[in-house]
C-alpha cells in the first residue's frame, strides 16, 4: 500500500504575557515508507486563547444599581491614583467613569 | 419596561481617508440608551499577519456643544473595559487571510443598563451631539497587499433609544474618559489626582505592553485622598487581576490566523491559561 497523504501540525511553543510563539510543520508522505517534513507558511489555522484580559483593571466603587458608594466631587478634591512603576514602555491610560447631571 | 427602538444611523459606510477624525452630527432630540459602533478594515490581497484592528482607533468619542467630551476613550481600552464590566466582549472577528474583513463593536452605553430610564442621553439638552472616531490605519503600515486595502475603513452606529411617545425624563448620564495617558518609567511612583466636577463610578487603569509579563510595569496600585491618609484601595497588579478576572463570563479569544512557523500573535488576553492552535487542512490519499 503507498500513501499520499499531506497535513499541517501546529503548536504554541511559548507564552510571555499576551504573546504566543507557534511553531509548526507540513507532514507528507509519498510512498510506502516515506515521510517529508517541511516549516509550515501562511497556512490558514485557528488559534483559541485563554485568559485573563490584557493589561486592564477596572476598580467599581459605586453600586452598579443604587450608585451607593460613588466618590463625589467633595471627595475627590483630594482624591489621588498613586502607581508604582516597574517596567518602562508600556502605554498607560487613567479612565474615570462618571455621572453627569446635564 | 418600555421597549427599546433600534434606529440605525449610518450602516457599513466607507471612508475615503484611511487616516481622518471622523464626525456625525447626532439629531437634536431624542432619548438614547446606548449607541453602538461598528467598525470594518479589509485586508491586504495577500495577507495582513499580527494586525490588530483595535490599534486603528485612536479615540471614540462622544462630543456634547463642541467640548464636552463625555466618552473619550482608546479602541483598546473600550474593548476591554465593556468586557471586564460586563463580563463578555462585544464582537470581535480577526481574521488574517486575504482580502478577508475584520469587524470589532463598541457600545457606549450612557445609564446603568440598556433601557434604564434613570440614566441616559436626553439630546434635546444639548445644541449639538457629535460622534467622533480618530482612526488611522496606516499604523499597520501603508495600504498595501499585506496590510490593509485602501478606502475600506467602514463605520456603523446604531442607538438604542427610547421611543418617540416614551421618552424618560434622565436624572443624568454616564460617561466614560481618559484622563491621562504617558508611558511608563522603569521605576518610581507615578501619582496623579483624579477628575473631581462628577461623582466617580469607576476607574481603570490601562497598563499595556506586548510580550512582557502581567504585574511588571505596574506593580502597586494605591487610590485614596487626602494625601493618602485616607485609602479607597491599595494593593498589588497581580491580585487585582485575580480578583476582577474571575467573574468573567467570556475569558476566550479566537483568532483566524495565517500561520508560518515560529511566528508570534499578541492577545487580548495574557495569564494564558491554555492555548491550541490548530490547522485547517489536511489531505490522507491510500493507494
Amino acid at each position: 500500500m503507498t500513501t499520499s497523504t499531506v497535513t499541517q501540525v501546529a503548536v504554541v511553543s511559548s507564552i510571555i504575557g499576551n504573546r504566543a510563539t507557534m511553531t509548526g510543520q507540513t507532514i507528507g508522505s509519498t510512498g510506502l515508507g516515506t515521510l517529508t517534513v517541511a516549516a509550515i507558511s501562511a497556512k490558514a489555522c485557528d488559534l483559541a486563547v485563554v485568559g485573563d484580559i490584557h493589561g486592564f483593571l477596572r476598580f467599581p466603587f459605586a453600586d452598579p444599581e443604587t450608585f451607593e458608594g460613588v466618590l463625589m466631587p467633595s471627595e475627590l478634591r483630594t482624591a489621588q491614583i498613586k502607581l508604582t512603576q516597574g517596567g518602562a514602555g508600556a502605554s498607560l491610560a487613567l479612565i474615570a467613569e462618571e455621572v453627569y447631571s446635564y | 419596561m418600555v421597549r427599546l427602538e433600534q434606529s440605525v444611523i449610518m450602516s457599513r459606510e466607507a471612508q475615503s481617508s484611511d487616516t481622518a477624525l471622523f464626525r456625525r452630527d447626532l439629531p437634536k432630540s431624542g432619548a438614547y440608551s446606548a449607541l453602538d459602533i461598528g467598525i470594518r478594515l479589509t485586508n491586504g490581497a495577500t495577507s495582513a499577519i499580527n494586525m490588530d484592528l483595535l490599534d486603528v482607533i485612536k479615540h471614540l468619542s462622544l462630543v456634547c456643544n463642541g467640548n464636552d467630551y463625555r466618552f473619550h476613550i482608546s479602541g483598546q481600552d473600550m474593548f476591554r473595559n465593556h468586557w471586564l464590566k460586563n463580563g463578555r466582549p462585544m464582537p470581535y472577528t480577526w481574521t488574517e487571510k486575504a482580502s478577508g474583513v475584520q469587524e470589532v463593536w463598541f457600545r457606549m452605553c450612557f445609564g446603568r443598563f440598556l433601557g434604564d430610564t434613570q440614566y441616559g442621553l436626553d439630546l434635546s439638552r444639548f445644541n449639538n451631539v457629535q460622534v467622533q472616531i480618530d482612526y488611522d490605519c496606516t499604523v499597520w503600515g501603508a495600504a498595501a497587499v499585506t496590510t490593509f486595502t485602501t478606502g475600506t475603513f467602514t463605520i456603523t452606529i446604531i442607538a438604542h433609544q427610547f421611543p418617540y411617545n416614551a421618552r424618560p425624563a434622565f436624572r443624568g448620564m454616564i460617561g466614560c474618559r481618559e484622563f491621562y495617558t504617558t508611558t511608563t518609567a522603569a521605576s518610581g511612583d507615578l501619582v496623579e489626582d483624579l477628575p473631581s466636577s462628577q461623582p466617580i463610578l469607576a476607574l481603570a487603569v490601562a497598563a499595556r505592553e506586548d510580550n512582557v509579563a502581567e504585574a511588571t510595569d505596574i506593580t502597586d496600585i494605591v487610590i485614596g485622598k487626602d494625601n493618602f491618609n485616607t485609602i479607597f484601595t491599595s494593593g498589588k497588579w497581580y491580585n487585582y487581576q485575580q480578583m476582577q478576572n474571575a467573574d468573567l463570563d467570556v475569558r476566550e479569544e479566537v483568532f483566524d490566523l495565517l500561520l508560518s512557523n515560529s511566528a508570534y500573535r499578541d492577545c487580548h488576553l495574557a495569564n494564558i491559561k491554555q492555548a491550541n492552535v490548530a490547522p485547517r487542512s489536511m489531505t490522507i490519499g491510500v493507494a
